[in-house]
């Protein structure tokens, strides 16, 4: 069992190898945390996670961009590769935060956001369900439905597809009042967000998790305030 | 719209800009081919896919609206030019889509990179024979005005049309060799392509499309595209002039701020048009292209989102705060007119400019 201060240091490390895109010191330090006892959920979450969610502030700070943050997710995944089987085979379960289903509404294939949302939210602890892109508007439903999940993110780059949104917003209220809904996209705006009945806007992949997390502390408070009376 | 205060022509406006002379009004060109299309009744398919609808319909609405007259054949728009290397391309569909987009990139591996050569007859090559068509009809129809008729990109557009945007980005750290090979072909067909439409047309009547939103800061960063970009633009568009193009029409779409410094270092046309949107101000653009027309730049989901009065006033505000940049400008929405805006708002964003555009 490796001490509180190499725990620390190996932590780090893991942080390090993902904010730095380092494939190869991801797998070396996710081996050396396996060998060394380090807990493999803390070494995913405090370490490889927490790389991706530094990554992501650069990426809001402008510092990163798109490539080096689709390096820096190759080194989390890597560092996951070794980290995985390790947190299958414990009785650590995993801290889900929240759920989601992701998607990128009909008519529009632009992914590239969504895909970093998605991983923003792996990366956070989220169950993510993604639909992928050009998604049928019932599509969203239906997945809500079924996963019974508490925040849906729909995603747009075009003025046509984003027409889509409404429509969307108003079915998944009439399915599920409770669900908060997230949008973003090129052509949103907060102003635009609010005219088409979304509870919260997300600029980027990284500000997405925040604003989610926000929705879900608001959903849970509401129901809290209800169990109350 | 028939300006009430009689004057030049929006014909002339244009032409005035182009030939560096002040107009009496600034000219409305809201980059309204989607629009066109639904306005039109046809579907915005038509306008990547049929030869005459694409043209005609435009003519049509720059009539109706009193729109300065202005064609752009879009060819395949974000998909150029994966089909043309073997891809595949979805046009437009349905009630939500604008725009074509790859569903198979033609290139998968550094081989088939290395192996890229420019369609041999290029004129036979995937859309181009429909672009030929689109820009000898659209010449045919509008003798004079403004032919948008080239599409050249950048090579961040042409690269990520070729190869996934996602091998792209990772290429930039693990190959950074790859990439340049990549560009330097995509400059080599783009000056291949803009060389053969100069053997069917006088290129002084074609502007060129420049520019593109891959290469915007939304997706790489300015060392990345100072590094792998600047070289084959500045090499492009040098190409363009010598080859006889006059007027580019340059769109660094999205946010591309600090771009700008680099993308002044090419050529941009005598005069160019340099066409941002709501991302960038367009006192940046009177900045970095002092010698050039500046266009823009309303924020497109004003258009589809506000009520006629808010447009109006959003509009009225945008021309009154840029009209007098020295070079020149022309109003536009930022991007697009979004196809589905409603004609009241469209109506209150062109009288807008008809009531606060004017020089005298």
């Amino acid at each position: 069992m490796a001490s509180e201060e190499r725990t620390r240091e190996i932590l780090e490390a893991l942080k390090d190898s993902v904010k730095d895109f380092e494939e190869e010191e991801a797998v070396k330090w996710a081996k050396i945390a396996l060998e060394e006892g380090v807990d493999p959920f803390q070494a995913t979450m405090e370490g490889l996670a927490e790389g991706m969610i530094i990554a992501g502030d650069l990426y809001n700070q402008k510092e990163y961009f798109v490539p080096e943050l689709l390096m820096c997710s190759d080194a989390l995944y890597a560092g996951l590769e070794v980290l995985k089987p390790a947190i299958e085979a414990s009785d650590r379960q995993s801290e889900v935060k929240g759920s989601i289903v992701v998607g990128v509404v009909e008519g529009d294939v632009h992914d590239i956001g969504k895909n970093l949302v998605k991983i923003m939210f792996e990366v956070a602890g989220w169950t993510v369900h993604d639909l992928g892109k050009d998604v049928p508007l019932e599509k969203f439903v239906e997945e809500q439905i079924r996963t019974d999940c508490d925040v849906v993110g729909l995603s747009a780059l075009m003025t046509t597809s984003m027409l889509g949104m409404p429509e969307v917003i108003r079915k998944l209220r009439e399915k599920n009042p409770k669900v908060r809904i997230l949008i973003g996209g090129a052509p949103i705006n907060p102003e635009v967000a609010e005219k088409y009945g979304a509870d919260g806007y997300a600029k980027t992949a990284g500000t997405a998790v925040d604003e989610a997390i926000r929705l879900l502390k608001m959903l849970r408070d509401e129901e809290q305030g209800k169990q109350a009376v | 719209m028939v300006s009430s205060r009689g004057g030049m022509s929006e014909l002339e406006r244009l032409e005035a800009l182009l030939n560096r002379e002040r107009p009496d009004r600034v000219p409305i060109w809201p980059l309204s081919a989607g629009f066109s299309m639904l306005n039109g009744g046809y579907t915005i398919n038509d306008v990547y896919t049929d030869v005459r609808i694409c043209t005609d319909a435009q003519i049509w609405a720059n009539e109706q609206y009193g729109w300065a007259p202005v064609v752009l054949i879009p060819g395949a728009l974000s998909a150029w030019p994966a089909l043309e290397f073997g891809g595949d391309v979805k046009f437009p569909t349905g009630d939500f889509s604008q725009a074509p987009t790859v569903v198979r990139h033609p290139v998968q591996s550094d081989e088939e990179i290395l192996n890229l050569k420019i369609p041999d007859p290029l004129e036979n090559a995937g859309t181009i024979p429909m672009q030929l068509a689109a820009v000898a009809y659209a010449l045919e129809r509008q003798p004079r005005g403004l032919l948008v008729g080239l599409l050249v990109g950048g090579p961040m557009e042409i690269g990520r049309a070729l190869v996934s945007i996602e091998m792209l980005g990772r290429m930039m750290y693990k190959k950074p060799d790859m990439v340049h090979k990549l560009f330097r072909f995509a400059t080599d067909f783009s000056i291949a392509v803009a060389k053969l439409w100069t053997e069917k047309f006088d290129p002084a009547r074609i502007c060129p499309f420049v520019g593109g939103p891959t290469h915007s800061n939304q997706v790489i960063s300015p060392k990345h595209f100072k590094e792998f970009c600047l070289p084959y633009v500045k090499e492009t568009h040098a190409a363009l002039r010598e080859l006889g193009y006059k007027h580019f029409m340059f769109h660094p779409c999205g946010e591309q701020n600090e771009n700008l410094p680099y993308w002044a270092e090419a050529e941009m046309g005598d005069p160019g048009i340099i066409s941002v949107g709501h991302e960038i101000d367009l006192s940046k653009v009177a900045e970095y292209f002092p010698d050039h027309i500046a266009f823009g730049n309303l924020e497109p989901a004003i258009v589809q989102t506000h009520k006629p009065p808010e447009v109006y006033e959003a509009v009225r505000d945008l021309v009154a705060r840029h009209k007098d940049i020295p070079g020149g400008y022309i109003f536009s929405v930022g991007c697009e007119l979004p196809p589905k805006a409603s004609p009241g708002s469209v109506w209150a964003m062109t009288k807008a400019v008809e009531d606060a555009g004017w020089y005298t």
